[in-house]
């Protein structure tokens, strides 16, 4: 089954993130991108279900920066509509680009398990 | 319990009041007053999914609210009040509270709004609310974020 990824951030974080991605994988596919900035939160919420309804039989990641943030809310209120979307905040790089690479071998619920385990693993200290 | 921020904010609890506001003030609780919040259970947990751990947060009606402050005595906790629109602020002045400062803090752009700030943007009808509470004595300084620049609400306004 397909899948598609929503990168919801404040500024232009979500693009930044997809053009960096990009240089490690292929990121751009099925993948959009919304900034809190240039659109009213029910704008990005409605354009999002649209979206969610235009690719009805794929599974849709919902990634967002800051939990509790504007973009959550937003992220919150797509579920509302459409309960099987996935939302993860505190989206990072490692994220995105496990997410890229792992879309078209795994299924909804593996690929959630797998990025979020990659997203945790990469943060680590050096003290 | 003290009320450090009487705040409007139609985001509700979000990054600039959970991050920016919170760590300036150190408040230990947030009061979200909103009939149509209180009323809904899925909107009670969008909500209170944006709060993060160690932060009190009580959602309340008006009337709730209003009995709240008007009797807010007790304990020494430090608290951001939170509402949506200039409206909630007169309803809560009808009921007996009184404000001296209100921040205004972000109204985002709906159909039937214009802009002021790059976070403000009203209709007739809430500048007309805004002025009814200013009759009342009520001062509103717009404010999104503790570090961005102070205005008063009448210079933003038409008259």
């Amino acid at each position: 089954m397909a899948t598609i990824g929503i990168v919801i951030t404040h500024g232009n974080l979500a693009r930044e993130m997809i053009e960096t991605t990009q240089k490690f994988v292929d990121a751009k596919k099925d993948m959009y991108v919304f900034s809190n900035q240039k659109e009213a939160l029910d704008t990005i919420t409605h354009e999002v279900v649209c979206l969610c309804q235009e690719h009805r039989k794929s599974t849709v990641f919902i990634f967002t920066d800051l939990v509790g943030g504007s973009c959550w809310q937003a992220a919150f209120r797509v579920k509302k509509e459409h309960h099987d979307v996935k939302i993860l905040g505190g989206v990072n790089l490692p994220m995105l680009i496990s997410f890229a690479m792992n879309r078209e071998r795994l299924n909804g619920d593996e690929l959630l398990h797998k990025v979020l385990e990659d997203g945790q693993k990469a943060i680590r200290v050096i003290e | 319990m003290k009320i450090q921020l009487y705040r409007i904010d139609d985001r509700l609890i979000h990054g600039q009041v959970v991050i920016g506001w919170v760590s300036v003030l150190h408040s230990d609780k947030i009061i979200l007053c909103d009939d149509e919040v209180e009323a809904n259970d899925w909107e009670k947990e969008l909500y209170l999914s944006c709060v993060p751990d160690g932060l009190k947060t009580l959602i309340l009606d008006e009337k709730h609210a209003a009995e709240l402050l008007n009797n807010s005595g007790g304990d020494d906790s430090k608290a951001i009040f939170l509402v949506k629109g200039p409206e909630v602020i007169e309803h809560l002045l009808d009921k007996g509270v009184s404000f001296h400062t209100v921040n205004v803090g972000g109204i985002h752009y709906k159909e039937g709004r214009r802009n002021f700030l790059p976070y403000l943007y009203l209709s007739d009808e809430e500048i007309a609310s805004f002025h009814r509470c200013m009759k009342k004595g009520v001062r509103f300084e717009c404010l999104d974020v503790p570090t961005g620049h102070k205005v008063d609400i009448r210079e933003v306004i038409p008259a």
